[in-house]
């Protein structure tokens, strides 16, 4: 009896001595396991804790507009989408279809940018939700928070300013129901917030693009300049364009009026001197690049991979030979005189057989990216002053754009005045053909930038003969959004 | 295998003994490769009477009329009675005691024998590598395995192998089983190399150190290594010393040349004239053609250009011994092997050391040390439009290379030139090497308290540093506008495994055995990268970033760790029921807080018919069945995919910046988990002059480790989850046959094969629709009911005689052909999988010649070729393959090649014009050689021999090699041939010394 005692203490105490160290060995295990982490990570929740963690996140979302997909495609893309710009002669298939008009879902190069362009979003979903958090803990003060937001409503509204222009019908005056792409307005950083949101219309999302940038103006104001980074100005400038791309040309005015008041941006000498230096007077907001943050697509404006693009050599007779008028050439030609176009032997190669743009053209990919300069705004406000029938104001800054773009030699290539070249009021009989001035200036001026297309859009004209409501200007909803999301889908009628 | 062959031999042995008087027998006694036996017992039985036989074997023996049976015994051969018949002359030949059934094989954490086993273990030993191709130590095992498959990614130099062990389970997760190099698990894998991972995982492992590979193939063999298993196992056991063995010494040396398998069939200048000439009038009219004179136009044969005639060697001296205490095992050895393509090839240095010590009665400790170091010039392999393996060779035929000054030529130009560089510049002013120094060690110490337990300790370290190293010069395409490029990154390895294990083994009763085995392993790995980029170079001479003009350098680390505890009961009752049960319990950091543990069962029992009683009189040397069942896991996909992080990678304006990662964690990551069902069937007959094995398995994998594609408008583009399941069944066998039509010949015939049916059985419901959805891939499909790696192609349906137009099959048109079809048009068009992998192999030996051969094959599979449709398109101007001189022209409409249109897609979209058929059958291996013995001394062997690799091949796919392709080793969308390098075929000149 005592021996069975003394036998069930041994085998319990053992037991309990066996299930004690089994318990310390798989929690030290757990241990184990848990203390190893990524060098260039940090847990997400322990990423928003103070003013630097959203400084740096804010940092980040700059960063989401950079790489494959980011911003050089939405300034080359649109524009190879035109007839002035081209792919070389033996196109990879992704700029083939922008080039050939011939868009599918599964384009490597518009998938990229949807993706990009929703990373963007989703970072200033993020950052505006941490920001409220952090504020009303009152962690970060009243100002910062301000500036914070202000950058992220900006960062919000670009991303989808080009998102609608890009993948939704344009919008005409009083006509924004159609279906454009997805608006989200709530930050994802777990599996659990996953969402799959449908279409917005048009006119949702262009209500949205200026409710943001309405209120990164007025957030950000008073704010310092920083080259590369948001600010007021920007945000008033990018108001114009969505109202000049509306066709709302007063509302274009008052806002570009505005901008030329503030005095704080003006034309540098040299058309190719933004393009050389970075923070320049005329630099608005640009998308800054250096060698650690490279465009990454030096093949696509001067390589010679298939993904490359290039200048048709028609452009110059269709563009670049139009600047100065056939009046002006008889002027130049009577007297021996000569006139250069800056654009075309400093901002691209002066080659008409293998044409290419130099305004991306350093070696590093470093090159900014000139999201908005004030050469744009000038030639926004000289053609709100023409739809007004103001053509002796719209002449006065149409001027400003040629002064610096052309100079004029006599036979001995003395640089003589330009006045031959400018224009002056009587010179147009009418607002129309001014107008069409300034259209072609703005197509020689803003070449390469992401103009063209959206001008033809605006202006209701062709797309390499294709009409401007033509789907197949469109670009498609990217297929892996139809794969994954259900509530998406291609509606595009049956001509497409 | 070729122990098996041996079977006895005798001149005479039954009818009933005449009454005689006393009498002599004599005869001869030889070893199964009729080499004489010196010393061999010969007893009579019942007496103690006898004689040892002399130096040729020879003996001579009296019997008397009444003794019936003479007993032959040599230590460490079977022992044979042989009735006395009515003649004097009886020879005998002994068999080695450890027959087919007794064979030791190494399973994990143990050995057991081909008569205890339990489970799908197959086994090669070292003599697979004689004359073999050593780059690798997989090379060799090609096609000698029933069921597992392994694949050269590339014919370069070194090159990664790809291998499958009964088909295929994963998607987004590696198909590559575990290796296990002397016990330890071994990935070997460095970090993110720049240029890809490029070279096998195995490359510095000397092949001629291998003693033997097992490979664990169902579920219960590799359930032991849980969670890493699902895959199957590869266990490498390297060579080492035996105590009381005096010492030996082998030296070996290898000399061969190669060339290419496959030389593309491209057009001489001339021919690529008409043909471009052809192009362009039927777009632009006779009037601009490219080529007034074709027939003028001058041919340069890029292939000569890049290809040579390498030579490779090998050599390798080990020495093997031990004394009553000590035992030892030294190999040193060297291997240069070029590449056909200039300038590339590789070198290793390896040494090994491998020691035990015994400590008194109970104790036993050793040291285990492999040294490598392995130097490869490479260049960007396959998979890449730029790599200059194909585009280079195929370059315009009517350039050349250099100028009238022997200066290259810098830039060229002309319609649908895709580069405008000198290819021969971009080969021979990029340098691309790296280098691998691997250390692998392992110390042990053993205690046995009492017989039948052991207990071990064993801790293993293992480093690894690879440096890249880059230089483009400024000549290059790459580097043109930045005046030369350099990268140096130096990845480093630091993997440690403790192994704990005890043992003990005891007798229940006589004939039956119970072997327990408990333990716990934990690794802890981790890995780090430091590289530098640097740009505007001084001059082509100065390669280092420090005179680069600019330079930027970053460093990263990550690691992972796994922590796992198993059991295992092994038992055998009375030598003929055998049963095997073993859990394991693994964690690893790889998966979410909630689902880290997992738990991996494994059962397996083994019925050797033959021992039975009922079987006892019957041809069967041995027949055996068996069965089992057991989960595994795998875990191999990224380290942190399962958490929710921020990422501090790039920066914005030189400042560091914070970033949501595409990928998005998700704490319920685990791993994906294979159940596997086998039944065998093995069996010996006719004294083993035929055996073989049967295997049916079912392989269901469940869970996979799956990158979900979530809606791209939430700003991020997947999870990494658990979802979609694949089943694959096959059915494999494994024949051989020892034959000996006369004395001194053998003849041993053995074929392997399977056949394994894969097919997705489940996917992810990504749309929240109810049903699977299909993932599709540049021109492929996962889709439930398909196999993996399933092509989804438009179908190509040859040319309209009337215009030249290339046609497809037009799903919305009901069927009928158009020449663009509409974009669902796409179908279903076969697996690059094939249906059936095996191998046949050969072996004869007549006295001291040998000779053998070994087949490999592949059927039922297709390749996508890039190549074609590169080399068929006329919108580049590279060269164009031979059957281009037979495309659509008015005059020759009966072709199904279209028009050559230049600039024009006539026929060169995605399709299945480019799907080849994979089938192939090609002589891996041949050798013929000479084995001299006794010189000085009965144990030293002279062997030299001739050996072939790939010398023939049997293939209808058109300038491609079949067997290559560019799969990333893991993925589940394979055999896309992109500019792959073709394997190389060669001949070598080998002799071994063993004294």
């Amino acid at each position: 009896m005592r021996q069975q005692i003394k036998c069930g203490f041994i085998v319990r105490t053992t037991g309990i001595l066996l299930a004690i160290t089994i318990s310390l060995i798989i929690s030290s295990c757990e241990d184990f396991l848990e203390d190893v982490d990524p060098s260039a990570a940090l847990p997400v929740d322990d990423g928003f804790s103070n003013l630097n963690d959203l400084e740096l996140f804010l940092g980040g979302t700059y960063r989401a507009l950079i790489g494959f997909g980011g911003d050089l495609f939405w300034v080359v893309l649109p524009d190879l989408m035109t007839i002035d710009v081209t792919t070389i002669s033996s196109p990879c298939p992704n700029p083939r279809q922008y080039d050939f008009n011939e868009l599918t879902a599964d384009n490597g190069f518009l998938q990229a940018a949807w993706s990009r362009a929703y990373e963007t979003i989703n970072q200033t979903n993020v950052l505006l939700e941490k920001v409220d958090q952090l504020s009303s803990d009152g962690i970060i003060t009243t100002e910062d928070a301000r500036r914070l937001a202000g950058e992220a409503h900006f960062l919000r509204a670009f991303a989808n300013f080009q998102l609608v222009r890009l993948f939704a019908k344009p919008i005409d005056q009083g006509n924004g129901g159609e279906l454009a792409v997805p608006l989200p307005l709530s930050g994802v950083t777990a599996a659990s917030e996953l969402e799959n949101l449908p279409r917005a219309t048009v006119s949702e999302l262009y209500a949205q693009i200026i409710i943001d940038f309405e209120r990164a103006s007025s957030l950000l104001q008073g704010s310092s300049l920083i080259s590369g980074r948001a600010n007021e100005w920007a945000a008033i400038a990018f108001l114009a364009e969505v109202a000049f791309q509306q066709g709302d040309y007063a509302g274009a005015f008052n806002h570009t009026r505005t901008l030329i008041d503030a005095d704080v941006f003006g034309l540098v000498s040299s058309p190719e001197e933004y393009f050389n230096q970075a923070g320049t007077r005329e630099e608005v907001w640009s998308i800054t690049h250096t060698n650690q943050e490279p465009n990454g697509l030096l093949g696509l404006t001067l390589g010679t991979s298939c993904n490359s693009v290039m200048l048709p050599g028609d452009l110059y007779a269709r563009a670049f030979d139009l600047i100065v008028t056939t009046g002006q050439k008889e002027v130049l030609s009577g007297n021996g005189w000569s006139v250069v176009d800056l654009r075309y032997t400093h901002l691209t190669n002066a080659q008409p057989e293998n044409w290419r743009s130099l305004k991306y053209s350093s070696p590093d990919e470093s090159d900014n990216v000139p999201a908005m300069r004030y050469a744009e705004i000038v030639l926004m406000h000289a053609e709100c002053l023409a739809r007004i029938n103001d053509i002796s104001g719209s002449v006065q800054y149409l001027n400003m754009i040629r002064a610096r773009a052309l100079e004029v030699y006599d036979e001995n290539e003395s640089l003589l005045s330009d006045d031959v070249i400018l224009f002056a009021p009587e010179d147009f009989e009418s607002g129309e053909e001014l107008i069409e001035a300034i259209i072609l200036e703005r197509q020689v001026e803003l070449l390469l930038e992401g103009n063209r297309f959206h001008d033809l859009m605006r202006l209701q004209r062709d797309v390499n003969g294709i009409p401007y409501d033509d789907c197949r200007l469109r670009w498609p909803i990217p297929q892996g959004e139809l794969d994954a999301n259900p509530n998406i889908s291609q509606d595009y009628p049956g001509d497409c | 295998m070729k122990k098996l062959f041996a079977y006895l031999f005798l001149i005479h042995v039954w009818g009933l003994t005449e009454v005689m008087a006393q009498r002599k027998i004599s005869g001869i006694v030889t070893d199964e490769a009729n080499m004489p036996l010196v010393g061999a017992n010969v007893l009579v039985e019942g007496r103690e009477t006898g004689t040892i036989t002399e130096v040729d074997g020879e003996y001579m023996v009296e019997v008397q009329s009444s003794d019936s049976v003479l007993i032959f015994s040599y230590i460490g051969y079977r022992t044979q009675q042989i009735a006395i018949g009515p003649e004097d002359i009886l020879n005998v030949v002994l068999t080695e005691e450890s027959t087919s059934l007794d064979k030791i094989i190494v399973v994990g954490f143990g050995t057991s024998t081909r008569r205890k086993l339990t489970s799908a273990v197959e086994s090669v030993n070292e003599e697979v590598y004689i004359g073999a191709a050593k780059a690798t130590p997989l090379q060799a095992l090609q096609g000698r395995m029933a069921g597992v498959q392994i694949i050269q990614s590339s014919g370069a130099v070194g090159s990664a192998m790809n291998v499958r062990i009964r088909g295929q389970t994963s998607i987004n997760a590696s198909n590559q089983p575990l290796y296990v190099i002397d016990g330890v698990i071994t990935d070997t894998y460095t970090g993110f190399p720049f240029f890809g991972p490029g070279s096998d995982k195995m490359i510095g492992l000397d092949p001629n150190n291998i003693a033997s590979v097992e490979v664990l193939k169902d579920g219960a063999a590799a359930a032991i290594y849980g969670a890493r298993g699902a895959n199957g196992v590869i266990l490498i056991t390297t060579k080492q010393g035996e105590f009381n063995m005096r010492p030996r010494v082998e030296l070996s040396y290898q000399l061969g040349i190669s060339e290419a398998t496959v030389k593309p069939d491209l057009m001489t200048g001339p021919k690529y004239a008409h043909a471009w000439n052809r192009a362009v009038e039927a777009v632009d009219g006779p009037d601009n053609l490219l080529y007034p004179d074709p027939d003028a136009v001058r041919t340069t044969d890029w292939w000569e250009v890049f290809t040579r005639t390498p030579i490779f060697q090998d050599v390798h001296l080990s020495v093997a011994g031990g004394s009553v205490t000590t035992n030892y095992y030294l190999g040193a050895g060297y291997r240069s092997e070029e590449d056909f393509f200039i300038t590339k090839g590789m070198k290793r240095y390896a040494l090994q050391a491998k020691i035990n010590q015994l400590i008194g009665d109970r104790w036993q400790t050793g040291i285990n040390l492999n040294i490598s170091r392995t130097d490869r010039s490479r260049f960007l392999e396959a998979g890449s439009i730029s790599s200059p393996t194909w585009t280079s060779t195929s370059f315009p035929p009517t350039e050349v290379p250099f100028d009238e000054n022997g200066e290259p030529i810098l830039e060229f130009n002309g319609r649908g030139y895709q580069f405008s560089w000198n290819p021969y510049v971009e080969v021979t002013e990029t340098d691309l090497r790296d280098a691998l120094t691997q250390v692998r060690a392992g110390v042990f110490v053993q205690f046995s308290p009492t017989p039948g337990l052991i207990l071990k300790s064993e801790f293993n370290p293992e480093f690894s540093l690879l440096q890249e190293n880059d230089f483009e010069s400024d000549r290059t395409r790459l580097s043109s506008n930045s005046n030369g490029f350099g990268y140096v990154g130096t990845h480093s390895d630091q993997n440690y495994f403790w192994t704990n294990t005890a043992s003990w083994t005891f007798n229940p009763a006589s004939g039956s055995e119970l072997t327990v085995l408990g333990g716990s392993q934990v690794q802890w790995k981790s890995y780090s990268l430091l590289e530098g980029f640097g740009s505007v170079f001084p001059n082509r001479q100065l390669k280092d970033l420090a005179s680069a003009g600019n330079s930027t350098a970053l460093s990263e680390a990550e690691g992972y760790r796994f922590a796992g505890f198993f059991t295992r009961a092994n038992y055998a009752f009375n030598n003929r029921l055998f049963a095997s049960a073993s859990l394991r319990y693994d964690g690893s950091s790889r998966f979410g807080v909630k689902n880290r543990w997992g738990l991996f069962p494994a059962l397996s029992v083994g019925w050797l018919i033959s021992e039975e009683e009922f079987m006892k009189n019957s041809a069967f040397d041995y027949l055996k069945l068996s069965g089992s069942v057991g989960k595994t896991g795998n875990a191999e996909i990224g380290n942190f995919d399962s958490r929710s992080v921020l990422i501090y990678r790039f920066s914005y304006q030189r400042q560091p910046t914070a970033t949501i990662p595409t990928r998005i964690g998700n704490d319920e990551l685990t791993w994906e988990t294979t159940v596997q069902y086998n039944i065998s069937a093995s069996f010996g007959l006719w004294q083993e002059r035929l055996n073989g094995n049967v295997s049916l398995f079912i392989k269901d994998t469940d869970g996979l480790l799956f990158f979900l594609p979530v809606s791209p408008s939430n700003g991020v583009l997947d999870i990494a989850g658990n979802a979609g399941s694949v089943r694959n069944k096959g059915v494999e066998f494994q024949i051989g046959s020892n034959l000996k039509p006369w004395p001194n010949l053998h003849i041993g015939l053995g074929f392997n094969g399977a056949f394994v049916d894969n097919k997705i059985t489940a996917l992810p419901d990504t749309d929240g629709d109810g049903s699977n959805d299909d993932i599709l891939s540049t021109g492929q499909i996962l889709r439930v009911g398909e196999s993996l790696s399933t092509y989804y192609l438009v179908q190509y349906d040859g040319v309209d005689p009337e215009n030249g137009d290339a046609l497809f099959y037009d799903v919305e048109l009901d069927g009928s052909s158009n020449q663009y079809p509409s974009g669902s048009s796409r179908l279903v068009k076969g697996s690059a999988i094939p249906l059936f992998t095996g191998g046949f192999n050969l072996d004869l030996k007549f006295k001291r010649l040998f000779a053998s051969a070994a087949f490999q094959t592949g059927l039922g599979h297709h390749i996508y070729s890039y190549n074609l449709f590169i080399e068929d398109g006329f919108q580049t101007a590279f060269n164009k393959n031979g059957r281009q001189q037979h495309s659509w022209t008015p005059e020759n409409t009966d072709t199904n090649i279209p028009e050559a249109r230049w600039g024009e897609t006539n026929g060169s979209q995605e399709s299945t014009r480019w799907l080849e058929k994979g089938d192939y059958l090609r002589l891996k291996n041949v050798q013929l050689g000479y084995r001299l013995t006794n010189i000085g001394s009965h144990s030293n062997t002279l062997t030299v021999y001739l050996a072939g690799q790939n010398l023939w091949t049997l293939s209808s796919a058109y300038n491609i090699d079949p067997e290559v392709t560019r799969i990333s080793a893991d993925q589940p969308f394979g055999a896309v041939n992109l500019n792959t390098v073709a394997l190389s075929r060669s001949i070598s000149f080998g002799i071994k010394l063993e004294l």
